[in-house]
């Protein structure tokens, strides 16, 4: 009966905590190693783009 | 209870808003946005109390997608390493095409200023330098070309534009390898007639600069003859705006003027330059030419530190996206072009160098068109030793800085191999950037 009570004390806890959120997805890929020119010449030149609108 | 992860080293936790935390990882680019508990729980992997575990179990795809956790097990640095080897061959043939190191202004901080000069490459030169680009399409696997015209100013020879676009195009499209275009130009010599010719081509970005509203701009850009350029530039800039390509607005930033570039990007926004234009900041400190001592109100603006940097860079960002102003999220330092394989500067001369801040200058040249291209193994640059202290350190700013700027190496040490880092700057920094872009008001 305890470890029941406890169990549901920590789902309730769990329910209050908000999920993680992915706000923006990895840059990784191969395709922004051809395109992201920041990547391939000079960051200090060329800044990154900024993050999508959309994932904002 | 145990799990088989940890938390990545190239992760950031900066706290959001209310009880939200913001983790981003500076390898991957990701960013998430967390509870405080999440973070509780992420600071006790891999060991984990019964309550963090049931957290774990339900929320640990996320972090595991997005790379905010990893294998206990995985060697980060290896998985680094890999990508900067994958880095030194990306597909694309990288180069700055500089047809001139002459330029029509005399701006105070200019790191060529030492060696500007009126001389423009031969034009009995251009088969030779367009037969290297020729040679080096054929012979490698290339899926894109990216060709920056660069100077001096590159609008200062307009005999070597109209020559190199057309030509270089041409190859490109004989074979199969599309040629793409960007520009880094002061603007001023911009017009109609130069813009259609542009665009003909694969033309993606140019970035044109303004320090300030018109009185601080023109004090700080002026041309050689002494006369003002802000309405100039605005008004040529302006000429792009029906066109597709990325404009880049660079703004300069020293102690004198960033308590102006409020004033500089409003009035911008009022001629709708903050749908069209992305602002990019720079600092102004000391190059390898010196800053001029001679123009009121600059070099006492130069910033030396890097706390100062950051604040102003800070500052500078928070003022655009106030604006509704595109702002980029990270500040970053490498890796650069000197780790990339086939990424040349290719000077007035022929000469190739490795790093655009060192072009004219005879001790840094590591090839020629004429004489050869230098092999991967001759590049230094591609081993670069230098970065043992940082993956010794597990620095979470690897993936952005790569041992930091060569030619900041060059003149802090004296030489282009040694360590150059920036940590404080890069922290304080890039914290703060992910908090303006993501933090919930």
């Amino acid at each position: 009966m305890e470890t029941l009570k406890t169990q549901k004390e920590s789902e309730a806890v769990l329910e209050d905590v908000p999920r993680p959120e992915i706000l923006k997805g990895t840059t990784k890929s191969e395709d922004d190693l051809l395109s992201n020119q920041c990547i391939v010449t000079c960051p200090r030149f060329y800044p990154p783009p900024p993050p999508c609108p959309s994932k904002k | 209870m145990d799990t088989d992860y940890k938390v990545s080293q190239f992760t950031l936790i900066v706290p959001g808003s209310d009880n939200d935390l913001i983790a981003k990882n500076t390898f991957t680019g990701t960013v998430v946005r967390l509870a405080s508990l999440h973070q509780k729980l992420l600071k006790s992997l891999p060991d984990l109390s019964s309550e963090e575990y049931s957290l774990w179990e339900r929320d640990k795809d996320v972090f595991i997608q997005a790379g905010i956790v990893c294998e206990a097990d995985k060697d980060e640095n290896k998985e680094f390493l890999r990508w900067m080897n994958e880095r030194r061959s990306p597909g694309v043939f990288v180069t700055f095409l500089v047809t001139t190191l002459g330029c029509n202004l005399a701006c105070s901080y200019c790191y060529e200023r030492d060696v500007l000069n009126t001389q423009r490459m031969d034009e009995e030169f251009y088969p030779f330098v367009v037969d290297w680009y020729e040679r080096k399409m054929r012979t490698s696997r290339f899926k894109r070309a990216a060709v920056s015209l660069y100077g001096g100013e590159p609008l200062a020879d307009q005999r070597g534009l109209h020559y190199f676009m057309p030509a270089l195009h041409n190859i490109g499209e004989t074979l199969g390898v599309p040629v793409e275009f960007d520009m880094i130009s002061n603007g001023v010599l911009l017009t109609k007639e130069i813009v259609e010719f542009l665009t003909r081509f694969r033309f993606q970005s140019i970035q044109i600069t303004l320090d300030g509203p018109p009185q601080v701009h023109n004090n700080l850009r002026f041309t050689i003859g002494g006369q003002p350029t802000f309405w100039k530039i605005v008004e040529n800039t302006e000429l792009l705006f029906p066109h597709s390509c990325q404009i880049t607005l660079r703004v300069n930033l020293s102690q004198n003027n960033v308590c102006r570039l409020e004033e500089l990007l409003l009035s911008l926004k009022k001629r709708g330059w903050h749908e069209r234009v992305t602002p990019s900041f720079g600092i102004v400190q000391d190059n390898l030419a010196g800053v001029r001592k001679d123009v009121q109100g600059t070099c006492s603006g130069c910033i030396h530190d890097d706390s100062e940097a950051a604040r102003v860079n800070l500052e500078a960002t928070k003022t655009a996206k106030k604006l509704g102003y595109s702002v980029p999220e990270q500040v970053g330092i490498g890796p650069c072009m000197t780790s990339v394989g086939d990424a040349f500067v290719v000077g007035p001369d022929g000469s190739l160098y490795k790093c655009m801040e060192v072009v004219g200058r005879k001790e840094f040249v590591v090839g020629s068109v004429m004489s050869g291209t230098p092999s991967r193994e001759q590049l230094q640059y591609e081993n670069p030793e230098y970065l043992e202290e940082c993956l010794d350190e597990k620095c979470a700013f690897l993936p952005i800085c790569a041992g930091g700027c060569r030619a900041e190496a060059f003149r802090a040490t004296g030489s282009f191999f040694e360590r150059h880092c920036r940590y404080s700057f890069l922290e304080e920094t890039n914290k703060q950037l992910i908090q303006i872009q993501y933090r919930r008001d």
